[in-house]
């Protein structure tokens, strides 16, 4: 029989670097879940991204076990990665800072594509592109679609 | 140290909200929460500074005329209900783990007392059990110990019983130093020395024994100074890291000179033991 569930806790971490602090004390602590041993796991599975911001869903049961589903970064981090850019534009809209490709939109919108909520890749990519634009980033060349 | 929890009201626009996201966590805030109407952003006090975020928000347009409050959360045990009712660890069938409230039915050759206040090392994970079962094969007597990372100091309290001359249990985390202490005075310890300090502590000193549940990037960075810290013969006992990793510590332990001498396995969790050659 499933176990019964008593909560889901979303939250976004750096990557290896959870700690019992909050929100993850707060959050799990008033649970009955022992902090530390999802401090423990958390930081070892995730420990090739140490300090990317991470989406994380955690499912608390009743006999206060545990597991969750840790996502790869957001849209945003990911994009001020291939743009290799340190912080956005101060004017989104007229001074672009930096750029990525049309591939880098593509890759990430297919990373993301099961959070974005969207059927077809051509509509993660334009969602992706949406943000790069409100980041101050361009992406060079022609929309592929 | 008290955390700060600086919430934004963005009414769910979700793109503000990555982006938000996306430059703050290069300002030292290290976790984010979002909810229907904010995203809670948290920092450690002693690294927030207004104008840094002021000057965040001063990058892009898009966060013109955002409204956000601080609020400080103080410094407390959060793990304190699970605490309260954790059950005794018996490892080994030799040695039990208990907090000072419980009862045993049946008594063990090593009896150790844990009260963890936030700071780990219990038994109930599978690396703190894999560490205690190598420790007790081991032959602890009268040697120099050093638990690195120690946590609560469950296996230098564990090293003493053994019959270590001396032993040192460092920690970088003030919850789990002060952890420490309470916990020597709860097995009466007399042989435990702790510190507060990183690897950094290490430079100059001398073991016989090393015992480091940390994790994998932690252990392969400071492998050079564990093996600067032991001569021939003398063992490294680490863990805090998968099965999978395991081929990735021993070349790096191969390197610094140590040969294995032991591994052992609990779920997708590992334990090697290692001998300076």
């Amino acid at each position: 029989m499933a176990k019964e569930i008593t909560g889901m806790i979303k939250l976004q971490i750096k990557g290896g670097a959870a700690n019992p602090s909050p929100p993850v004390g707060p959050a799990l602590g008033s649970k009955g879940v022992n902090i530390m041993e999802f401090c423990k796991q958390f930081n070892a599975r995730t420990q090739d991204k140490p300090g990317k911001i991470l989406p994380v869903v955690i499912t608390v049961y009743a006999d206060k076990s545990f597991d969750f589903i840790v996502k790869t970064p957001p849209v945003a981090v990911q994009l001020k990665d291939a743009a290799k850019l340190k912080s956005g534009s101060a004017e989104p809209n007229r001074k672009k800072v930096a750029s990525v490709s049309w591939e880098d939109v593509k890759r990430i919108a297919e990373d993301k594509m099961p959070d974005l909520n969207c059927f077809k890749i051509e509509s993660a990519m334009s969602m992706v592109a949406g943000t790069a634009r409100s980041m101050g980033i361009t992406v060079k060349g022609d929309a592929p679609f | 140290m008290p955390y700060l929890k600086v919430s934004f009201l963005l009414k769910s626009n979700k793109i503000l909200s990555e982006i938000l996201i996306a430059e703050l966590s290069e300002q030292h805030f290290d976790s984010f929460e979002e909810t229907q109407e904010t995203l809670n952003a948290y920092i450690n006090k002693s690294f927030f500074n207004e104008k840094n975020l002021t000057e965040v928000l001063n990058i892009n347009s898009y966060f013109l005329g955002l409204n956000y409050t601080i609020e400080e959360i103080p410094d407390k045990n959060w793990n304190e209900l699970w605490e309260k009712s954790f059950e005794p660890i018996v490892v080994a069938e030799r040695c039990v783990i208990k907090a000072p409230f419980h009862q045993l039915r049946k008594s063990y050759p090593i009896e150790l007392i844990i009260e963890p206040k936030m700071s780990f090392g219990t038994g109930h994970h599978q690396t703190t059990a894999l560490m205690i079962e190598q420790m007790l094969g081991m032959n602890l007597k009268n040697k120099k110990v050093l638990d690195m990372g120690c946590g609560t100091g469950v296996l230098a309290f564990l090293a003493e019983k053994m019959g270590a001359a001396q032993i040192m249990a460092i920690d970088n985390d003030e919850w789990a130093y002060y952890n420490s202490l309470d916990n020597k005075a709860l097995n009466n310890s007399e042989k435990v020395q702790v510190e507060l300090g990183n690897a950094a502590y290490l430079i100059g000193k001398t073991f016989n024994t090393i015992l480091a549940n940390i994790n994998r990037n932690i252990l392969i960075e400071d492998m050079h100074l564990y093996a600067n810290c032991l001569t021939l013969n003398d063992q490294l006992l680490i863990s805090g890291f998968f099965k999978t990793d395991s081929p990735m510590l021993i070349e790096k332990a191969k390197e610094y000179g140590f040969c294995i001498q032991n591994a052992s396995y609990q779920e997708e969790w590992a334990c090697l033991l290692l001998k300076k050659e």
